[in-house]
């Protein structure tokens, strides 16, 4: 065990190294730059603002004093914003994007498992065509799409919910929704189709002689085996709300990281750009840890060692 | 499939291809509107339809309300400018009338329906084209991958296992963000913004597909036709090309199937953070993103999202439903409850 999560940690570790070593490249020997603004700057002027900020110096010198000021946990100055570090710019942001994506992937796992576990058990009925009718557009449906349309209903037709903003328990209501329900459409069909394909076993035929009732079956026997393919989505899907909160947050005028995102990298503010990468790398490692630990939890056959 | 007991269980001997793929429900009906959109999209100049980015003050915000009228010479004249062969057989067949406001016109009076089916052109080739750049990364690296094995297998595959794991649209906003600063100097080199999308999408695009490539390669490379092929004398590339590649080709055609959705939904995202198609041209993420920006308190012109938002969703979930029974229509054990 103890192995297991030391030799996955360390696969994170690589993981960590090849996105700042990759996107490091790709940022900095990409031409122009952030001092290249319509107005000339003075040559002096610029040579100065250059070395301020680490830019003249050869690449490798540069990634070097990068890597090491990241081991530090400084991610440097921000490029735009000239009073703010990169560290206290995310640590402004995080906390509203990990609330914005918490949330919407617990709409997305609610959801998703009643939905799935509904069209399993009335399996062929109304309900059945239904969920999966609405789970196979749900699939489809980009995240601001949805948001236009809860935007319209909730906002401007019925008047329940706020348009934008961050701050009151309503405000929360619409963006999470959007975020979360096109993931809860593949929670649905794979939990639905884990349990079609339990339900044919021997065990659950010995559960039911012995007098079980259905949704005991369900839920404390089928359930148990027919989460795991939902478990391993998990990663993939915290991975999705993620990169769905880049759209999300700029449609609800949220300043999350995704937002800050976008704009550092229309403003060509590396250093915050690299700095959102890095931290998004490693929730989504974090994530997959956590789903290949509960996977091991849930499946008694599988060794996690 | 729909009953469920027992005695409606298929036959026991197993039905074509064909069979099991016109089996499935809905499958007919997602490639029905494929066609449809495919034709509108292909036809868009032969329409009656007002000039995509003509703007209309008088007629600004509009919601539906179709009307066959008579075209405004001036119009007339642009539209026979731009496309002078399509516009003639247009008005061979429909004379100087255009079918206007089937859903609506947005703030500047232009007309939605003939941005949406404009819109279609740009999304559908953008989705083709980063589709065919992902398969053509896809097929040989797990190609070679598969093939070769050992060290290069292993390597190749580790890389694989690391792009996987890093958020690549990330790195693509920002390669596009940063590109966007030379577009005049690309340009010159003949790399237009579309082109610049196209090969990043795809470029990011092609990690499932040569996974499964792989996996099939290496089944492929054990049979007894492989072994012929190399006792008269094949050499690896010949091998590869000739008589494994041909075995690929329905795999391939299926993800194929399945990666288009996947990429037009990029290309919106990425044409939503006005980083994709930009102004004069139209695609279908970036109608939906217009649509969004003139959301306001004062006006809330819902046709503006939804019919943009009905062509994409309508679209890809057909892509999704056609590739989901392609595949199990090939293998039936795979997912038989999805």
């Amino acid at each position: 065990m103890t192995r297991w999560l030391l030799s996955r940690l360390l696969w994170a570790a690589v993981i960590l190294f090849a996105v700042v070593t990759l996107s490091f490249v790709l940022v900095r020997s990409l031409p122009g730059g952030p001092f290249d603004e319509s107005r000339a700057l003075d040559p002096v002027i610029r040579a100065n603002l250059m070395a301020a900020y680490d830019l003249a110096a050869p690449l490798p010198e540069q990634y070097a004093r990068y890597v090491g000021g990241l081991l530090h946990g400084n991610f440097g100055p921000s490029l735009r914003y000239r009073d703010y570090s990169v560290g206290q710019i995310l640590a402004e942001s995080l906390p509203i994007s990990a609330l914005l994506g918490a949330l919407a992937l617990l709409i997305a796992l609610a959801v998703g498992l009643t939905a799935g576990a509904l069209a399993a058990a009335r399996r062929g009925s109304w309900i059945d065509t239904g969920v999966m009718g609405a789970a196979t557009l749900g699939i489809a449906l980009p995240n601001f799409v949805l948001a236009g349309v809860l935007v319209l209903l909730f906002s401007f037709h019925w008047r329940l919910f706020p348009v934008a903003g961050w701050g009151s328990p309503a405000q929360l209501v619409l963006p999470s929704l959007a975020l979360g329900l096109p993931f809860a459409a593949s929670i649905a069909r794979l939990f639905r189709a884990g349990l079609l394909e339990t339900f044919g076993e021997d065990w659950i035929r010995t559960a039911r002689a012995k007098g079980r009732s259905p949704s005991g079956i369900l839920w404390g026997h089928a359930a148990r085996v027919a989460l795991l393919p939902v478990v391993s989505y998990v990663g993939p899907a915290a991975a999705g709300i993620l990169s769905g909160s880049l759209v999300v947050e700029r449609v609800f005028a949220i300043s999350g990281m995704g937002s800050h995102f976008v704009d550092s990298a229309f403003n060509a503010d590396y250093n915050l750009a690299l700095g959102v990468v890095i931290v998004y790398t490693a929730l989504v490692s974090g994530f997959n840890l956590l789903a290949d630990l509960a996977y091991g939890l849930l499946d008694p056959r599988i060794e996690v060692a | 499939m729909s009953t469920g007991t027992p005695a409606a269980e298929p036959p026991p001997s197993r039905p074509s291809f064909w069979t099991r793929l016109r089996r499935r429900r809905g499958t007919l009906a997602a490639v029905g509107l494929l066609v449809s959109v495919t034709l509108l999209a292909l036809g868009a100049p032969l329409l009656p339809l007002p000039d995509p980015s003509a703007m209309d003050p008088a007629r600004s915000g509009q919601p539906p309300s179709p009307a066959w009228r008579l075209r405004e010479p001036a119009r007339a004249a642009l539209q026979a400018e731009d496309h002078p062969a399509a516009d003639a057989v247009r008005r061979a067949i429909f004379g100087e009338r255009e079918l206007a406001g089937l859903c609506g016109t947005d703030a500047l009076g232009r007309d939605v329906f003939a941005r949406v089916v404009w819109g279609a052109r740009v999304s559908l080739l953008v989705g083709l084209l980063a589709t065919l750049v992902s398969v053509l990364i896809g097929v040989s690296w797990g190609l070679v991958a598969g093939f070769t094995g050992g060290r290069v297998d292993a390597v190749l595959m580790r890389i694989v296992d690391v792009l996987y794991a890093i958020p690549l649209l990330f790195l693509v906003i920002l390669i596009v963000a940063l590109l966007r600063e030379h577009a005049t100097r690309l340009a010159a080199l003949g790399i237009t913004r579309e082109v610049v999308l196209y090969a990043v999408i795809g470029a990011v695009s092609w990690l499932t597909m040569a996974r499964i490539v792989r996996g099939q390669v290496l089944s492929l490379r054990e049979r007894d036709f492989v072994a012929a092929a190399r006792a008269l004398g094949g050499g690896d590339t010949h091998i590869m090309l000739r008589h494994i590649l041909p075995h690929l080709w329905g795999l391939v055609c299926i993800y194929l199937t399945l990666t288009v959705p996947r990429v037009m939904l990029f290309e919106a995202f990425l044409s939503f953070l006005g980083l994709g198609v930009e102004a004069p041209g139209v695609s279908w993420g970036l109608l939906a993103s217009e649509g969004l920006e003139q959301l306001t308190v004062i006006s809330t012109s819902w046709w503006l999202i939804v019919f943009p938002g009905l062509a994409l969703v309508a679209t890809l979930s057909s892509l999704n439903a056609l590739g989901d029974s392609l595949r199990d229509a090939l293998d039936p054990r795979g997912s038989r409850f999805a």
